[in-house]
């Protein structure tokens, strides 16, 4: 058996899934997301991003500049709801 | 019958998607991608405790359609039936809840009202202290926005229907007393009708041969916490439309606050933050170990009456559905069968009619 490639962790993605959601229509970066969940998960796209858009260049033959990335929002890092609310005991 | 459907959100597929069922040729024009304006930004709440009999009435067929959807769809749609809690602090907010239920009962909904000390003992992880009481629907919950938007959307291409992206759309074209076709970047589309769903943008689109709705925007903040155990099985509102929270499948909580400032983007605040995180642990107090991942906005589009607009507007093959007040994802099932429905046939049924976009505002 072939191993795994494993693109994104949080979501247990193989860079299959991601193949196969593009070959489906799934073909722009946010809809990519959306469809297949990386970039969801506890490290907001820091480690799977980079890959999925590699994948996605390759399969639509685009050039690094025309690929976009998605929205990045705050915060940088997971931040507890009581530090947040001001309740930090 | 060719139409075509500007804007590819949850109302737009939905219609697109009805029509393509009854047989017509459906071209979806997409500005971004598809649910790239609130579709994809909504948490997705759905219940049918509403104040009139034609909301509960439409929320009622509403859930038939939806437990049906992901049959109908082909395509997994995650419908979470496992309650709709809505909560009062005050007198007047309960009393109106309660006037609410009676309604709905009397129209088959089984809405039951809780006192405090049933919440307290029903749900142990919320702190009731100032909570009065509340209505809780047993057969409302949650669907997951993005199935929907690529359910409705799968299903569409099954039945021969395309949806065209990106391509930003910059007027109408009027032939005689008809519009003949959309004018976008990439040259005109022609058809025999037209359904304008494109959220905020939908307004200017319209302007373009003088006409209008009256709508406002509604700037609402949103923000997602790690995956946590399952512990907080119905969705949750704090009445008045104030705050509402939710636990995803995979464990997340998610929650929804409208914000009041002026702001007209999607960008996150740091005050939304601060103060959604005061009520989820003053709420919840377990909470406040959860980590935030992240926050993000969206515009809803508001009308005077909070009721969608859906229907005819100006000429005999120009249908608009917008404006649809936080309404959106629980209504588009239906507003897109009825719309689909009044396209084809060019009569305005009467379930349609009081979303009328000439409709006299309250």
């Amino acid at each position: 058996m072939m191993g795994k490639k494993i693109v994104c962790f949080c979501e247990d993605l193989t860079e299959e899934d991601i193949l196969e959601a593009i070959k489906l229509g799934y073909d722009d970066i946010e809809t990519l997301k959306r469809y297949a969940g990386f970039s969801t998960g506890p490290c907001q796209g820091k480690t799977c991003l980079m890959h999925v858009l590699r994948l996605l260049g390759m399969e639509k033959k685009l050039k690094p500049s025309d690929l976009q990335l998605t929205t990045q929002r705050q915060p940088i890092d997971p931040v507890r709801l009581s530090v947040l609310s001001g309740r930090e005991k | 019958m060719r139409v075509i459907v500007v804007g590819a959100g949850i109302m737009g597929l939905s219609v697109a998607y009805n029509l393509a069922i009854r047989g017509a040729e459906v071209i979806v024009i997409e500005g971004r991608y598809p649910g790239s304006g609130l579709s994809v930004r909504a948490i997705g709440g759905v219940h049918s405790q509403w104040s009139n009999e034609h909301d509960i009435r439409i929320a009622k067929r509403n859930r038939e359609l939806m437990e049906r959807l992901s049959g109908e769809l082909n395509f997994n749609i995650p419908f979470r039936q496992d309650g709709y809690l809505t909560v009062a602090t005050d007198k007047e907010q309960l009393m109106r809840l309660e006037e609410d239920a009676k309604l709905q009962q009397s129209l088959g909904i089984e809405t039951m009202v809780l006192l405090s000390e049933e919440i307290a003992s029903r749900y142990s992880v919320l702190d009731t202290s100032s909570i009065l009481g509340g209505t809780f629907s047993k057969d409302d919950g949650s669907i997951h926005p993005f199935s929907l938007v690529f359910g409705y959307w799968d299903s569409l291409k099954e039945h021969g229907g395309k949806l065209l992206r990106p391509i930003q759309v910059n007027r109408l074209r009027l032939d005689g007393n008809r519009l003949s076709a959309v004018e976008t970047d990439q040259g005109g589309f022609e058809a025999d009708a037209f359904v304008l769903s494109a959220g905020v943008g939908t307004r200017k689109i319209l302007q373009s041969v003088g006409l209008d709705v009256a709508t406002e925007i509604m700037r609402h903040e949103m923000l997602v916490t790690e995956p946590v155990k399952s512990f907080l099985k119905p969705m949750i509102e704090l009445y008045p439309q104030r705050f509402y929270i939710n636990q995803s499948m995979r464990g997340e909580i998610i929650c929804h606050m409208p914000r009041s400032d002026q702001k007209k983007d999607v960008r996150s605040t740091l005050n939304f933050l601060e103060d959604a995180a005061a009520e989820l642990t003053r709420f919840v107090p377990s909470l406040r170990a959860a980590k935030v991942l992240r926050t993000w906005a969206g515009l809803v589009e508001t009308t005077p009456d909070s009721e969608p607009i859906a229907g005819r507007i100006g000429y005999d093959n120009l249908w608009v559905a917008l404006g649809d007040s936080g309404k959106g994802i629980m209504f588009a099932p239906v507003i897109g069968e009825m719309m689909s429905e009044a396209v084809m046939s060019g009569e305005v049924g009467a379930d349609l009619q009081p979303y009328s976009p000439t409709r006299k505002h309250n």
